[in-house]
């Protein structure tokens, strides 16, 4: 009921927090990248405007000076401004119509040259730069004015490469936040898993921690709470209603045989009613005992008692059944024969050592009851690749096939057994401690006789399995 | 002996208070955990039979108050509680032994006698005698009447349980919690059987029987008067 096994998905599996949070990093980048691309494009088209308007500038304020009367205004200017400049930056040139150079810088122009770009080794200043040059033809003077572009192809650059810088910063930055958020969410995630393992190896009042932030987790953890509220409150319910059975039915059992052991002691020693109280007295007892086993099956049944579980070998329980056993075995007139084939490590459990000793008891006496004298019994225990294995044979008549099945079940009991002793309750007892462990009990024909076999998950594949 | 008794259902309260009254004992009885508990701290008693579901307060969390207040008096509980972890849970909160309803007042009757005395049973001792029976416990080795007797592992812890509780009544399930650490009743005769090995050793080939079989009780060994 509560033991359905978890499937783990492969750690490398990306959670869907780590996919959202790579959708994000991508996002950011490539806005980044966006933006960046067209403040390039923006700003490089502005400051090559700018750049051209100010070698149009340059001219207009010659071609100011050039109205005035005296010529010589505007050659002094023009000379005056030409050595100022840097000429890598700025051209100041001025001529006559033929292209004799009259004031200025020097300057390497084609004759013919009209207002446009050149490359500066073209015109004989910085081969690595690209000049605005503004030619204008007077009808006696030509005026040159230029600039160079290498401002503000550095601006550019330089706004490319901090934006580039921003888009990495970003990225980084959002992909730190994007794994925190989820591992967040994936520790939150282990946490409910962790909860819900605890929850199924038994520890019905385990709850999911619930943290701050009202998302979906947290809605699904308050849901996942409340439905094992109700379960723990279900499973308390039927433990209460075992408890009330047990003492509303035991204390009144207790009075019968309290008032039998009263009537028993007032009869005179040899009056035949004192044998038929005698008789009473044992039939309440097999009430009782029968009780006991009912209520022992639930208890295992509900599986409460998992949480006392620890490491056990095997070969210890079977040291112990053999000095309990093998004397009562030699007496019926039967021999029984112990084998452990591994080793403690391979044949270490994880169980309770009361319910199990209880478990082997029962095939024990089970096969001591029924397999009849001069039977030979066997327990046995050996180790395979998965499982640690502990079988109990007899050669006796066994149980034909078709019936194994239902000797598991409560109270069913062969034809052939129901005038001996025993309550029918033995093998449905074991069964459910086997149950509880998590082992496979089958039974199987020896030909003849019966084997029961309880095959247990070695002890660190079921710890691992119990910490998981 | 000075017993409490603390019981809630009538019928069980006056079994048990007239078998305690009969076998000669100074009976204290009330129904209810709080009375109890006030009985139970003035601390003078030799044993204190307790039930383990009580109105007022639970038996349970009585024993932890006795113990809590430093109150030594050995406790037995009595329950209808008949699971294996029932019995852990009360042993470990301090119960020096656990006692199922329905019981016989000879299973109650022998379980008190054993835990009662128990302080002068844990004295160290390497030799014990009952009669013309000894055991080294050093040794590992028993005589009666100085023949040595070859006994096996669980037929010695047997003999050394029985000798340590001279002239004491031991019930079958007593034996069989204390010699094999089984919580359970075995539908075969393991303690049977073992009494009788250990009897054919110890009693059969000399004159006067030590090992007594108490019917429907259990057994005991004492010297001859």
């Amino acid at each position: 009921m509560l033991d359905t096994p978890f499937v783990r998905l492969p750690e490398s599996f990306p959670s869907s927090h780590l996919r959202l949070a790579m959708l994000v990093v991508g996002i950011v980048s490539l806005t980044y990248l966006c933006v960046g691309w067209f403040a390039y494009h923006a700003v490089g088209t502005n400051l090559t405007q700018r750049t051209q308007a100010a070698a149009r500038l340059s001219n207009l304020e010659l071609e100011e000076l050039s109205r005035s009367p005296d010529v010589r205004t505007l050659l002094e200017e023009a000379n005056s401004r030409g050595a100022q400049a840097d000429p890598d930056d700025t051209i100041i040139w001025v001529g006559d119509p033929s292209g004799v150079r009259l004031a200025g810088q020097e300057l390497r122009l084609p004759g013919s040259a009209q207002t446009g770009d050149y490359d500066g080794a073209d015109i004989g200043r910085d081969p690595e730069d690209r000049y605005h040059v503004v030619v204008n033809r007077l009808p006696n003077l030509i005026l040159v004015t230029g600039q160079s572009y290498e401002e503000s192809e550095s601006i550019s650059s330089f706004v490319l490469v901090a934006f580039l810088i921003a888009t990495l910063v970003a990225a980084v930055l959002a992909s730190i936040l994007a794994w925190m958020l989820a591992q967040r969410g994936h520790k939150r995630i282990d946490a409910i898993e962790r909860t819900l393992r605890a929850v199924a190896a038994g520890d019905l009042d385990s709850r999911i921690t619930l943290t701050k932030p009202n998302d979906d987790l947290s809605q699904l953890s308050v849901k996942i709470n409340s439905a094992l509220d109700q379960l723990s409150n279900t499973v308390a319910g039927i433990r209460q209603v075992s408890v009330d059975i047990a003492h509303d039915l035991r204390t009144p059992i207790n009075r019968l045989g309290i008032r039998l052991e009263r009537l028993q002691s007032e009869l005179q020693p040899d009056s035949r009613l004192k044998e038929q109280a005698e008789e009473i007295r044992d039939e309440a007892r097999q009430l009782t005992q029968t009780f006991d086993a009912l209520l022992r099956i639930s208890q295992i049944e509900a599986g409460a008692r998992r949480a006392r579980f620890q490491a056990l070998a095997l070969p210890e329980i079977s040291a112990r059944l053999k000095e309990a056993y093998e004397v009562v075995a030699e007496e019926a007139g039967q021999s029984i024969r112990f084998t452990v084939r591994h080793s403690n490590n391979l044949t270490l459990v994880l169980g309770d050592m009361d319910l199990l000793i209880q478990l082997f008891a029962n095939l024990i006496e089970n096969a001591i009851c029924h397999a009849g004298r001069g039977a030979q019994i066997t327990v046995e225990i050996h180790a395979t690749e998965n499982k640690a294995v502990m079988s109990v044979a007899d050669n006796g008549p066994g149980i034909p096939e078709a019936e194994r099945e239902k000797v598991l079940g409560r109270f069913y009991r062969l034809e052939k057994s129901r005038t001996s002793k025993g309550n029918g309750l033995g093998l449905a007892l074991a069964h459910a401690i086997a149950k509880l462990h998590n082992a496979d009990l089958q039974l199987s024909d020896c030909n003849p006789g019966l084997k029961v076999s309880v095959a247990f998950a070695h002890f660190q594949d079921a710890s691992k399995e119990g910490d998981a | 002996m000075r017993v409490l008794l603390v019981e809630d259902d009538a019928v069980t309260r006056e079994y048990v208070l007239g078998g305690l009254r009969e076998a000669g004992h100074v009976v204290d009885e009330v129904d209810d955990g709080v009375d109890g508990l006030a009985l139970a701290l003035r601390g003078d008693y030799d044993v204190a039979v307790v039930d383990r579901m009580l109105p007022g307060l639970d038996g349970l969390s009585l024993l932890k108050a006795m113990r809590a207040a430093n109150v030594p008096t050995p406790v037995l509980f009595l329950t209808a509680l008949g699971g294996v972890e029932d019995r852990v849970e009360g042993l470990e909160a301090g119960a020096d032994d656990y006692l199922v309803k329905p019981f016989a007042f000879s299973e109650l009757s022998a379980r008190l006698g054993a835990i009662s005395r128990r302080p002068a049973r844990t004295m160290e001792t390497s030799r014990l005698n009952v009669g013309d029976l000894e055991m080294d416990l050093i040794r590992r080795e028993v005589r009666r009447a100085g023949t040595p007797i070859e006994l096996l592992n669980k037929e010695f812890q047997l003999l050394e349980y029985l000798m340590r509780s001279e002239g004491r009544v031991l019930s079958r399930t007593m034996l069989l919690e204390r010699i094999w650490d089984f919580h359970f009743d075995p539908q075969t005769t393991v303690v049977e059987t073992h009494i009788s090995r250990l009897r054919a050793k110890i009693d059969r080939p000399f004159d006067i029987p030590l090992l007594h079989t108490i019917k429907n009780v259990g057994y005991t060994l004492r010297a001859p008067a």
